[in-house]
């Protein structure tokens, strides 16, 4: 067993919504806008409902293969061989997600506040950082989130707080102007962030009382779709059609905060979201990625892996894109596919047979 | 042991060398106030005037009255208003930091020529805020942005407090870039600027004599507004018709509204705005769109030429009612005729229908350029005079 800490559910719970959230807060507003316009606030109910149905797929496979994780239970389900396959495929999702979240976070830095920093330098910092959080375990990362992610809501909450006096309500008219079709087609690229629930089944068998992990992970999706809800709302009500070119909404949104010419340019409430939410969403996935290998190489140790991998990251998310646009508007239509694929399909599927196969327990 | 004493050497090394990576002094850097851009020749090229401010003039208690400035005014010309930003550290010798900027006036031929070249960067880069107030002005920005502003000794932030001096009069659109850029991403809406003109006082300062920098010479107004098609200056309006588009966009907060008084023969009487409201019923019949107006405009008597009427009379009160409705919609109307000659929606009749009717609007959309101009607007006001402040009638035995 790589991993010997136990974590609370409301860690778990915890654990989720820092997977998600920090960067879709910031990028999936523009993402959404761009197709479903004033309407996008429907898209998030849309992608909410997905991210609980795909909260219980995980659990539903965690329930039935106790004790397992997702590459670990593979085997059992898929096969010796097709099992390495799709667990070397899950890997290789974890990894190229990671180096996206490490380049998104990355290029916000250059873009917005250090443009002659070179980029490699905060993908070093962040990839170096989350390497040690990665290294210190399980038990570690789930207390220094259960400190971030209160903080990142509660700053949330604020800057919504602050921007309210310039919120048009105006901006969510024509409802439905173009039909529900658009609707769909919003939620369609962001439904690959809400499908990230999926990395929860890395963490169900370290449980206290895995039993009850489908409540905390549901609880998980719906903190999330809270607050993607609020956010999309804001910034729809702010920012109007100019949503749809922004790269950082959030950070659009913050910037026009300005109460009795006394309280303005609260950017740094954004950085504080960005840097320690980042921190905490790639450490999660760096973790899954070091101990989905370990477990799929059978080693006992998945400490050794975490500073390959971290080169890994560092390298790939230089190299993987040549520019920021490139990720932003050309990545989300080209990756999408694959993207849901490997979060969504595979374990849809991996649920299809194992209820066709009868394989594992029942989970009652 | 060794190690953890290394450690701690290392980390204590960190307290002396914080910072970023281009972190840059306060004194390496030329705060920009406020930026004035025009065309330069014919070439495309751009003329790029900017207020320096001089930290060391702002000191309290040191300056002179009157005329002490504490800016320094640059000039150059780029291509692009970037490259003429970069240009300008040629003259400054200090590369220009934009994010204490307040206000960028443009002169009129660029405006005409299309602002977009400036309205971009301001979106796109990072140090710019898009709260900067947008003006045009009513000719050369260059010669706006090195007018001394005697009120303010950092000019450009004298020029701000103009136009948030809308706030009592309402004659000028405090428009800040985010609601240009707001506007101009609308199929129909035309967006509109503050209007700066620049009148001389003649006789003034410096014919007397005196020290031109006691009494200004000159001094810059912001009234008006000036009226876009997308990037592009169309028209102008005047006070009067500005106060009418910001009556409709219910961003009218105070003002005077002088009618003459009832009955009497050239009696004036000034009415005050307290508060005021409008909003925008679009409406379809038979196929013809139409767009109701409706204003709320509660204020007082401010004051009234002694003799005329007897302001006790209820009738009087109501006519005088009436006549502030009339004066309203007159100055609305007025707004209305200028945007419908110039063919531009600053109002966003045409976002209110989409808004209310987006069936419709489909068939609408792509000939609004025809329906505009020809759009019937019907204005409907109500106004109120609640008080007359500390006094009933004006001195005198009364008419």
């Amino acid at each position: 067993m790589p991993e010997k800490g136990k974590i609370s559910g409301r860690q778990a719970t915890f654990l989720l919504a820092s997977a998600i959230l920090p960067t879709s807060i910031l990028y999936l507003p523009a993402t959404i806008y761009r197709e479903s316009a004033q309407d996008s606030w429907m898209s998030v109910i849309i992608l909410t409902a997905f991210g609980v149905v795909m909260g219980l797929i995980t659990a539903a496979l965690g329930a039935r293969f106790p004790g397992m994780t997702f590459v670990q239970y593979l085997g059992p389900l898929a096969g010796r061989v097709l099992g390495n396959v799709i667990g070397l495929g899950f890997i290789i999702f974890l990894i190229y997600t990671n180096a996206f979240i490490i380049r998104s976070l990355a290029e916000i830095f250059v873009n917005m506040f250090m443009p002659e920093t070179p980029l490699p330098f905060f993908i070093i910092s962040i990839a170096f950082a989350s390497a040690y959080a990665v290294r210190s375990g399980l038990e570690a990362l789930s207390r220094v989130n259960e400190i971030i992610l209160p903080l990142i809501l509660i700053l949330l909450i604020i800057i919504i707080l602050l921007i309210s006096p310039e919120m048009q309500m105006k901006n969510f008219t024509p409802a439905l102007e173009k039909g529900l079709f658009p609707i769909f087609r919003g939620a369609y690229p962001a439904m690959v962030f809400f499908a990230e629930t999926i990395i929860m089944s890395m963490f169900i068998p370290y449980l206290n009382n895995p039993r009850r992990a489908r409540g905390h992970i549901i609880c998980g999706v719906l903190i999330v779709g809270l607050f993607q809800f609020i956010i999309m709302a804001a910034t729809t009500a702010v920012l109007g059609p100019r949503l749809a070119r922004s790269h950082f909404p959030a950070l659009t949104l913050a910037r026009q905060v300005s109460i009795a010419d006394l309280i303005e340019r609260i950017e740094p409430f954004i950085m504080f979201i960005w840097v320690t939410g980042g921190f905490v969403k790639v450490g999660i996935f760096f973790y899954c990625a070091a101990l989905a290998t370990a477990q799929w190489l059978n080693l006992r140790e998945y400490k050794a892996l975490v500073l390959p991998t971290g080169a890994l990251l560092s390298v790939l998310s230089l190299v993987l894109w040549e520019n920021f646009l490139e990720m932003t508007v050309q990545a989300p239509i080209l990756i999408t596919p694959y993207m849901l694929l490997a979060e969504a399909g595979l374990p849809l599927l991996l649920l299809a047979a194992a209820l066709l196969r009868g394989k594992g327990g029942t989970g009652r | 042991m060794t190690i953890r004493a290394c450690l701690f050497l290392l980390a204590f090394t960190l307290l002396f060398s914080p910072g970023c990576w281009n972190r840059v002094e306060l004194d390496q850097r030329a705060i920009a106030a406020g930026f004035g851009a025009d065309r330069a020749g014919d070439g495309g090229r751009i003329r790029i005037t900017v207020q320096v401010i001089r930290p060391g003039q702002l000191k309290v208690g040191q300056a002179k009255p009157g005329g002490s400035a504490a800016v320094t005014v640059y000039s150059c010309t780029g291509y692009t208003f970037f490259d003429a930003l970069r240009n300008l550290a040629m003259a400054t010798g200090k590369k220009i930091f934009i994010a204490e900027a307040k206000v960028v006036v443009i002169g009129e031929g660029l405006a005409r020529e299309g602002i977009g070249k400036i309205t971009d960067m301001y979106d796109r880069d990072h140090e710019m805020s898009t709260r900067n107030f947008l003006l045009i002005a009513r000719g050369e920005a260059r010669e706006v942005m090195e007018t001394n502003v005697a009120a303010e000794k950092i000019w450009a932030y004298g020029i701000a407090h103009k136009v948030k001096s809308m706030a009592a009069h309402g004659k000028a659109p405090p428009v800040e870039f985010r609601h240009f850029l707001n506007t101009v991403e609308s199929k129909t809406t035309a967006p509109v600027a503050a209007a700066v003109r620049l009148p001389r006082i003649h006789g003034g300062g410096e014919e007397k004599g005196e020290d031109p920098g006691t009494i200004p010479p000159k001094e810059i107004m912001v009234s008006g507004a000036a009226v876009f098609r997308r990037y592009k200056l169309a028209g102008w309006l005047n006070e009067k018709e500005t106060r009418g588009l910001l009556w409709v966009a219910g961003r009218v907060k105070s003002g005077i509204v002088p009618i003459t008084a009832p009955g009497g023969d050239d009696g004036l009487v000034s009415l005050e705005i307290i508060s005021a409201g409008s909003k925008v019923r679009p409406e379809i019949a038979g196929g013809k769109p139409s767009v109701t107006v409706e204003i709320r405009a509660v204020g007082s008597l401010g004051d009234i030429q002694p003799d005329t009427v007897d302001i006790t009379d209820p009738g009087i009160w109501n006519n005088m009612e009436k006549r502030k409705a009339a004066a309203i919609e007159g100055e609305i109307r007025a707004a209305v005729a200028k945007a419908q000659a110039l063919n531009a929606d600053i109002f966003g009749f045409g976002e209110a229908l989409r808004r209310q009717f987006p069936k419709e609007w489909k068939s609408m959309e792509y000939k609004w350029d025809e329906i505009f101009p020809g759009l019937p607007v019907n204005i409907k006001v109500d106004a109120k005079i609640r008080g007359t402040m500390k006094v009933t009638k004006p001195a005198g035995p009364g008419p």
